[in-house]
């Protein structure tokens, strides 16, 4: 077992600490205050190649596989403090474009991905409904036959980059009376097809420069080459694309976790009450010494499903127990963090507040923490 | 693991039995039966049925191959595809 990063992935780890930080920072409490997406900082991370990461090398982008493209997505959120330009990119990235990276046509690939890749366009999984929610599988949006493809029609809420995005990958009801194996289908849907309508940003508590919205879809054509891994294949481009976000979009949170631990360590070293520095307590060090455990138990977890997916080797269920453990390591390791610096916590300028809103919403996408443990039970035979 | 189509009939009827339906009604389930519907096959078994083929026998399916995890006899001619692939 070796855990050592190869020369490549020690070299983008430095790469993309290196750019966020010097280039994703600046004004992010006031785009936070504002909820403001700040489209030109996405053009930047398209420069930088962060947003075509799976996609293959010859179409635009770096054709990594899930391990380092999770190395990647923890040094972005290490290095980005915009949590919610962070969230935006693995939104795209993870859930459109490592799936059309893995089951597009040749054609597909060739339409979206160059457009993915450079930022010209912004990617956005449609798949929760308001009916549904964590029921994602209890879908109303159904597909009809017309012609060689298909007439769509439905909701869908709860959809990251929504307002923003040129292209949605819409899962739909193509065969209703099939079961699990073929009841939905996944489309490539142009976000200025006639019958779209992407609703505006909804206001929310975390992830304000993160712009979430609902989708109306009415009697849209999709032509049958714009179906994503076949009529049919919905649940294993959606289980793909989820097992993807669950393990590297929590790879970015493991960054989150290291770069707030370290605030939190810097912070108990040079405050002192007393003459004392507030990290000479046990009840401060020993707090920051379980959110190391948590941070180093939280980095394995997810490399480990990314090794697995890497090689079909259980990803799903490895992807679930990631995104369940990470998520609450980094609710409390930003909680944590927060006690320590006190009342500065919750002041906007040390940004610690905001780390602590946005590891809430953590809970919650991607599959509720809830929902994880019933796939985890599930998947261990209870 | 290399395998006939009998033993792997046979290792897929095992997981099944030892870990899907434990047991219950195992009897009565043929290499034809239908196992999405009779439910057995539902929105998390058919990960774990994926995860299982794929790590027993080294194989990566493709959405048209798990449209066909429908009972033993087709989960046994996707095997058999995707290793002489």
């Amino acid at each position: 077992m070796d855990f050592a990063l190869t020369p490549g992935q020690k070299a983008l780890r430095a790469r993309v600490i290196a750019f966020a930080s010097e280039r994703l920072n600046a004004g992010v409490i006031e785009r936070d205050r504002a909820a403001e997406f700040p489209r030109p900082l996405w053009n930047e991370c398209a420069k930088a190649g962060l947003a075509g990461l799976p996609a293959p090398a010859d179409i635009g982008g770096s054709g990594a596989d899930c391990l380092t493209t999770a190395i990647a997505c923890e040094a972005l959120g290490y290095g980005c403090r915009d949590g919610g330009l962070a969230f935006s990119l693995f939104a795209h990235l993870l859930a459109c474009v490592a799936p059309i990276a893995r089951f597009g046509t040749e054609e597909q690939k060739r339409r979206w991905l160059p457009g993915l890749c450079d930022g010209t366009v912004i990617g956005a999984n449609a798949m929760t409904e308001p009916e549904a929610g964590s029921d994602a599988y209890g879908m109303m949006t159904t597909a009809v036959p017309d012609g060689d493809g298909f007439r769509v029609s439905g909701r869908k809420s709860f959809c990251t980059n929504a307002p923003v995005a040129g292209l949605f990958i819409v899962f739909a009801i193509t065969d209703p009376d099939a079961g699990a194996t073929s009841r939905f289908t996944a489309m490539l849907v142009d976000a200025g097809a006639p019958g779209v309508t992407a609703g505006p940003p909804v206001e929310k508590s975390a992830l304000r420069t993160s712009p979430l919205g609902n989708v109306l879809l009415e009697n849209v054509a999709v032509p049958g080459g714009a179906v994503l891994g076949g009529v049919g294949g919905g649940v294993t481009v959606f289980s793909y694309a989820m097992a993807w976000e669950r393990i590297c979009l929590f790879a970015g949170q493991v960054g989150v976790m290291e770069r707030v631990l370290e605030r939190a360590i810097h912070h108990a070293n040079s405050r002192t009450v007393r003459g004392r520095r507030i990290g000479e307590h046990q009840a401060v060090s020993h707090r920051l010494a379980d959110n190391k455990i948590r941070l180093e138990a939280a980095r394995l977890l997810v490399q480990n499903a990314a090794w697995r997916m890497d090689r079909h080797r259980g990803g799903g269920l490895a992807s679930s127990i990631a995104k369940a453990y990470v998520s609450e390591a980094l609710v409390a390791g930003t909680q944590d963090a927060l006690r320590t610096f006190g009342g500065a916590g919750v002041l906007a300028d040390t940004e610690i507040e905001r780390a602590c809103r946005d590891a809430l919403a953590s809970l919650i996408y991607s599959g509720t923490n809830d929902i994880q443990r019933e796939i985890i039970a599930r998947m261990i035979g209870l | 693991m290399i395998g006939t189509d009998a033993s792997v009939a046979a290792s897929i009827r095992k997981f099944l039995t030892d870990e899907l339906i434990k047991g219950k009604e195992a009897g009565e389930i043929t290499d034809e039966t239908d196992l999405v519907k009779t439910g057995i096959v539902d929105s998390i078994n058919v990960l774990r049925l994926v995860g299982f083929l794929e790590e027993e026998y080294d194989i990566e399916l493709e959405p048209s191959d798990v449209q066909q995890l429908t009972s033993i006899r087709n989960m046994t001619g996707v095997v058999a595809a995707r290793r002489a692939a």
